[in-house]
């Protein structure tokens, strides 16, 4: 159970699969959030232009929030926690573990598990615990009737969240005066204070507990096991060595796990996810879910992570992100066929039910469909319409004639084509040979009319013109492994591997150093891309360039180990600062663990 | 109805239609039409999918003043026109004669820039698709004349240093014509394209069946005013598409395009003459309950609200309707249907804000559950009881009562009329000073003597619920000067010490739905001439101004002398934009008071 996880909260939160609530440890780094930031949500104006814009950032310290969806960092809903002693706030330290979060002081400890979906639960002893928030406009802070203390933290603006305080022992009290003169409650300050025996017990919800008619509460070390038994089974998909970093990449696809919206009566999220994060970007994309499936050592669990992909399709496309609030259609890389072909090769596969491999095929089938009818401007021609459906929108491709075609593309749809022709014959439906010829059109096109030679190129859909491109994504097509010549591989991994074009200690540059646009600390222009580094090193290994793949793993490894699972590592000299806990990328976790799968395979 | 020398701009109501989702409208800051599409409610300030609009000559600008009514917007020129036309399925027509239309992508944040556009690219088919992220997709599609697009990027090709597109008309008829799509998943051009005029007869046909099918007219003397609210009534209300399951009514477009949940029973009420619409509208919330019976606060495109609530107005105005028309559009089976719906989110409001006494009275925890941001009467904080949360519950439990009734459930008939009799009596008797209603904290039984308007809003009671002396006395008081304007009701006492018209809500100013509560209580309390004479003083100032949800009465504040200091927002008048929150409060004054008898 996660031994050895110890969870640094300046860098990652401290949270739960699908839960509403995460804790993090502010200590400003990145400049902090300015009250001018916090108070604003990112699609609203300020009411209050005239307003003291009052302290800067956040004092250091743990803080709770509720999750927000979208992708932006929204700061509201945050709640600071400060331990006390006799009312006074006391020096204190935490270790915070997947399962839970401990705070000492003393002889005093205070306990935080998120016991619940949108719950919490902290038992004290020794210790109080105070939460300290400013407030805005619209916002609310009540004791109810019944002793129940609530929050109401989102503004005018529905964004930030609800925190209902139910005492189980000990007391609470709310300090929070309501200004007429201004029209809010200015702060509130929550206490949960000790009883004689010096302990107490709290939940946290979301919502007013009396809607859930709760008729007594789970003692908290049985909600304890619980958790643990949860991230146990979760961590079981995985199959993956036992290390630090296995764990952590774990945790962080545990923590951005969020289950389908099954209260919507329209709902966005149609099933269950990965999203990818819980402070930047919390929201699935799309892009990404091959890559969480290629890392699951689990094939019904892989499969079922396709599946849940495919049950947003609509009028043929799939979205590009998706969360509770929003979702966005649109095109991206279609790595569906990578994933779906290492799939079936895992042991298991062959038992996995063929109504969800139909399921599947119908899906894939159809979306495959949408870019013939989209993206395709001639018989097998498949472009992008626009420089960020490549998945990174700095990439140099946005330099060249859109529509563009582009090597990376033609390798996932060549994939996509031939894991449609498996799923048919697997489901028992007919045209397999179909698809097999298709992908076989395709690979005709890619190495008879993108390959110049020397490497792979771009060209125009329309103009027609080639570009000569510096991306990594060029460099995709190893993912083919034994259908390249072994010429054209064995050109790509010298590339890859020469450390004046693409090799860095810290794994592949997504853009070629010798390039007159390479730039070190961008995603997709220079960096190096975590879920990038999974494909090109998955390739090389099918193209029998293991020697290659072993040394960028290493480096990637060693990176991650150093840095944290960030999905973009810059290459050189150190990583640009974060906001709080945003040093944790279910993405880059996955690719971890997919390389990590990938050693001694070679 | 709009342009150079009419009564109203589209700095107020937009140009759009029932179902559309584009809105035109005139800019703010400089003499130009924008157009947008609004399916992403965010608020203008803030939107990137704004193309800003030239006719040009040879390539080159040249100015235009502009005209709309209903179904049409016109761009004239010296040189030529350029005419354009919705219809309710994404389209959004356009056509010239004798000089080009250029749409230039100009975002509101950052200002000028090209920003929310991800990408311009030629499609298959021959039209353009324009990307705009969250806000959707455009489709241009070129029927006659010829189209450009000039979408250069930086050096870097990071971004577009321009977004343009050119419509230019034919060299041997000089004409154009497009057709412009909006939508968030993909399309390709239609095979078929009507024709201009006929989407534009559509489009007006739809107005007018909107208006003879749902709206009683209005009261002599007040046509024009009634045509530009039920015009911006219908045109707020939403394609059947995303979130919106069916019909509903947007408090605003350009301005957070959402539907708030209360504000879809303030758009039934002018329902008179199609009361059975009204009830649908009322209804629309219900297909997004919650397990424990809540209702949203609001409902956009993407999906409704998950936190927060507004008040439960349901019942006040369906008993308007039911007051007005009769009781016969509640058929039998909507009444079946929606009871056990209707009577959980009442039960919510009676079990979950219930105070404790042992009876149904409730309270409220946070201003969003009132309806009223920044009412004086929540001055001591929270929870508290009021005398309009009271009246919204009798009310619903009267309706609770009708709808039991008429679908066979008579013992729980009684049993809510019973209920609603002893909460009027906790009402009249407890909360009741014998000079005003009062609120009431919950926690500590301390009552909070406000002067805010909202305690006079349970005078929506009526007279068969609201004894004569309390109407007489509320009657009295608030049509004397220390409420009333020649523009309408303040929403605070002058004499009060938190009157204030500059950064609040109802605070002081004069808010349009606000009077339309009072005065919809007045006239039900038999004060008919005290409601007709705030419904004119309102009515004249919406003719003026526009269908703008608030205003302050003076340029000083009451309680300093001081010159108001408002937002420093654009906006269409001193703060509040327009909206058909306000246009369907004007309708029911036009329609349901103003009449005679």
């Amino acid at each position: 159970m996660g031994e050895g996880i110890a969870l640094d909260l300046k860098k990652v939160p401290f949270s739960r699969r699908n839960a509403a609530y995460l804790f993090f440890e502010e200590d400003n780094s990145g400049g902090g959030i300015s009250d001018r930031e916090r108070f604003r949500h990112d699609d609203a104006p300020l009411l209050y232009s005239g307003e003291d814009e009052g302290e800067t950032g956040y004092p250091p310290g743990l803080y709770i929030t509720a999750s927000s969806h979208g992708s932006t960092i929204r700061r509201k809903g945050l709640l600071r926690l400060i331990p006390t002693r006799g009312g006074e706030p006391a020096d204190y330290t935490y270790r915070a573990a997947p399962e839970k979060l401990t705070i000492e002081s003393g002889d005093g400890v205070i306990e935080i598990i998120l016991d619940g979906d949108d719950s919490v639960r902290i038992r004290g002893r020794g210790l109080g615990l105070r939460f300290f928030t400013r407030m805005e406009f619209m916002e609310g802070a009540a004791t109810l009737p019944d002793g129940t203390v609530c929050l109401e933290i989102f503004g005018i603006y529905f964004v930030g969240g609800s925190f209902y305080f139910r005492r189980l022992d000990g007391g609470i009290t709310l300090d929070a005066a309501y200004n007429n003169q201004t029209c809010r409650t200015e702060s509130a300050t929550v206490e949960l204070i000790p009883s004689e025996n010096g302990t107490f017990e709290t939940a946290i919800f979301s919502i007013n507990p009396n809607e859930y008619e709760i008729e007594s509460y789970k003692p908290f070390d049985e909600c304890l096991a619980e958790i643990e038994g949860d991230f146990d089974a979760f961590r079981r998909r995985y199959g993956a060595e036992d290390t630090r970093l296995a764990a952590l990449c774990e945790y962080l696809l545990w923590i951005s796990y969020q289950d389908m919206d099954r209260l919507s009566a329209a709902p966005n999220l149609k099933a269950d996810m990965i999203f990818s994060g819980r402070i930047r970007d919390v929201l699935a994309k799309m892009f990404h879910q091959p890559l969480h499936s290629l890392a699951v050592a689990d094939s019904r669990a892989a499969l079922g992570i396709l599946l849940d992909a495919f049950a947003h399709i609509s009028d043929r496309m799939l979205p590009t992100e998706v969360s509770r609030n929003r979702i966005l259609f649109g095109a991206f890389p279609p790595a569906f066929g990578l994933a779906l072909l290492e799939l079936i090769k895992r042991p298991g596969a062959e038992t996995l039910p063929t109504e969800q491999l139909r399921a599947l095929y119908d899906g894939m089938a159809e979306h495959f469909g949408w870019w013939r009818t989209a993206r395709s401007l001639g018989e097998n021609s498949f472009s992008y319409n626009m420089p960020r459906e490549c998945g990174y929108d700095a990439a140099t491709y946005a330099l060249c004639d859109f529509p563009l075609e582009t090597p990376d593309l033609y390798a996932w749809l060549i994939l996509y084509a031939e894991a449609l022709a498996a799923l048919a014959a697997a489901a028992g439906l007919g045209g397999a040979d179909e698809w097999t010829a298709c992908a076989k059109g395709l690979l005709d096109t890619l190495i008879s009319e993108l390959w110049d030679g020397d490497s792979f190129v771009c060209r125009g859909a329309l103009s027609g013109r080639v570009f000569k491109c510096g991306s990594a994504l060029t460099y995709l097509p190893i993912i083919l492994g034994e259908r390249l010549p072994r010429e054209i591989a064995a050109k790509l991994a010298a590339d890859l591997g020469d450390g004046a074009k693409f090799m860095s200690g810290r794994g592949f540059l997504s853009e070629s150093r010798e390039g007159p646009y390479f730039s070190a600390g961008e995603s997709g222009r220079g960096a190096v891309d975590l879920p990038l580094q999974a494909v090109l090193i998955l390739g090389l290994c099918a193209a029998g360039h293991g020697d290659t793949a072993a040394a960028a793993a290493a480096a990637v490894i060693s990176a991650a180990e150093t840095f944290g699972v960030r999905d973009v590592i810059v290459p050189d000299g150190e990583q640009p600062a974060r906001a709080p806990a945003d040093n944790g990328d279910s993405a880059a976790a996955s690719a971890l663990l997919a390389i990590l799968a990938s050693r001694g395979k070679e | 109805m709009f342009g150079t020398n009419e009564r109203f701009t589209l700095r107020q109501a937009v140009f759009t239609r029932e179902a559309s989702f584009w809105a035109m409208y005139e800019d703010f800051k400089e003499p130009v039409l924008g157009v947008t599409v609004i399916k992403d409610g965010v608020f203008l300030e803030n939107r990137q999918n704004v193309l800003i609009l030239e006719a040009t000559l040879n390539g080159a600008p040249v100015p235009y003043t502009y005209y709309s009514d209903e179904s049409l917007l016109r761009m004239d020129t010296a040189h030529g026109t350029v005419e354009f036309c919705m219809d309710g399925a994404g389209q959004l027509r356009i056509r010239g004669r004798g000089v080009g239309l250029r749409m230039r992508v100009r975002a509101e944040k950052p200002f000028g820039s090209t920003e929310g556009c991800r990408g311009v690219y030629p499609t298959a088919d021959g039209a353009w698709e324009a990307d705009f992220g969250y806000s959707g997709k455009i489709l241009f599609v070129p029927l006659d004349g010829a189209f450009l697009v000039s979408a250069p990027k930086d050096g870097e090709g990071r971004f577009y240093e321009r977004v343009v597109f050119d419509f230019l008309p034919d060299v041997k008829n000089g004409a154009f014509e497009a057709v412009l799509h909006e939508y968030m998943t993909w399309r390709g051009r239609d095979r078929v394209y009507e024709s201009f005029d006929a989407v534009r007869g559509a489009t007006a046909r739809a107005f007018e069946d909107f208006v003879n099918n749902n709206l009683k007219p209005p009261a002599k003397g007040w046509e024009e005013l009634y045509r530009y609210a039920a015009y911006t009534v219908w045109s707020h209300r939403t394609a059947v598409c995303g979130a919106y399951l069916d019909t509903m009514a947007m408090y605003q477009q350009i301005w957070g395009g959402n539907c708030m949940g209360w504000q879809q029973s303030y758009n039934a009420m002018p329902m008179l003459k199609n009361p059975a619409e009204g009830w649908r509208l009322i209804r629309t919330l219900f297909a997004h309950q919650r397990p424990s019976g809540q209702i949203p606060g609001s409902v956009a495109y993407y999906g409704a609200g998950s936190m927060g609530m507004q008040p439960a107005f349901q019942g006040l105005a369906l008993d308007w309707l039911i007051h007005s028309c009769g009781e016969d559009f509640l058929t039998p089976e909507s009444c079946g249907e929606m009871y056990p719906r209707f009577t959980k989110w009442l039960n919510f409001w009676l079990k979950y804000r219930n105070a404790g006494y042992g009876d149904d009275r409730v309270y409220i925890i946070n201003a969003n559950e009132s309806g009223w941001d920044d009412a004086s009467e929540y001055v001591k904080g929270f929870p508290v009881e009021t005398p309009d949360l009271y009246a919204f519950m009798i009310l619903m439990m009267d309706c609770a009562g009708v709808l039991a009734r008429r679908s066979g459930r008579h013992d729980e008939a009684e049993s809510w009329t019973k209920r609603a009799r002893a909460l009027n009596d906790r009402l009249c008797g407890d909360l009741w000073n014998g000079e005003r209603f009062f609120a009431y904290l919950t926690n500590t039984g301390e009552h909070v003597d406000s002067l805010s308007l909202a305690t006079y809003q349970a005078l929506v009671l009526g007279d068969k619920r609201i004894p004569k002396h309390i109407s007489d006395k509320l009657a009295e008081s608030v049509m004397s000067p220390d409420y009333l304007t020649d523009i309408g009701l303040t929403t605070e006492s002058l004499k009060s010490p938190y009157c204030h018209f500059g950064y609040n809500f109802v605070l002081g100013r004069v808010i349009t739905p606000c009077n339309m509560l009072t005065a919809v209580g007045l006239y039900r309390c038999g004060k008919r001439e005290e409601a007709r004479e705030i419904c004119r003083n309102v009515c004249s100032n919406l003719l003026d101004k526009g269908l703008l949800l608030g205003f302050q009465p003076f340029d000083y504040e009451p309680t300093t002398g001081e010159p108001v200091v408002g937002y420093t927002i654009p906006s269409a008048s001193d703060v509040w934009p327009w909206s058909a929150w306000a246009a369907s409060s004007c309708l029911v004054m036009l329609t349901g008071i103003l009449p005679d008898d």
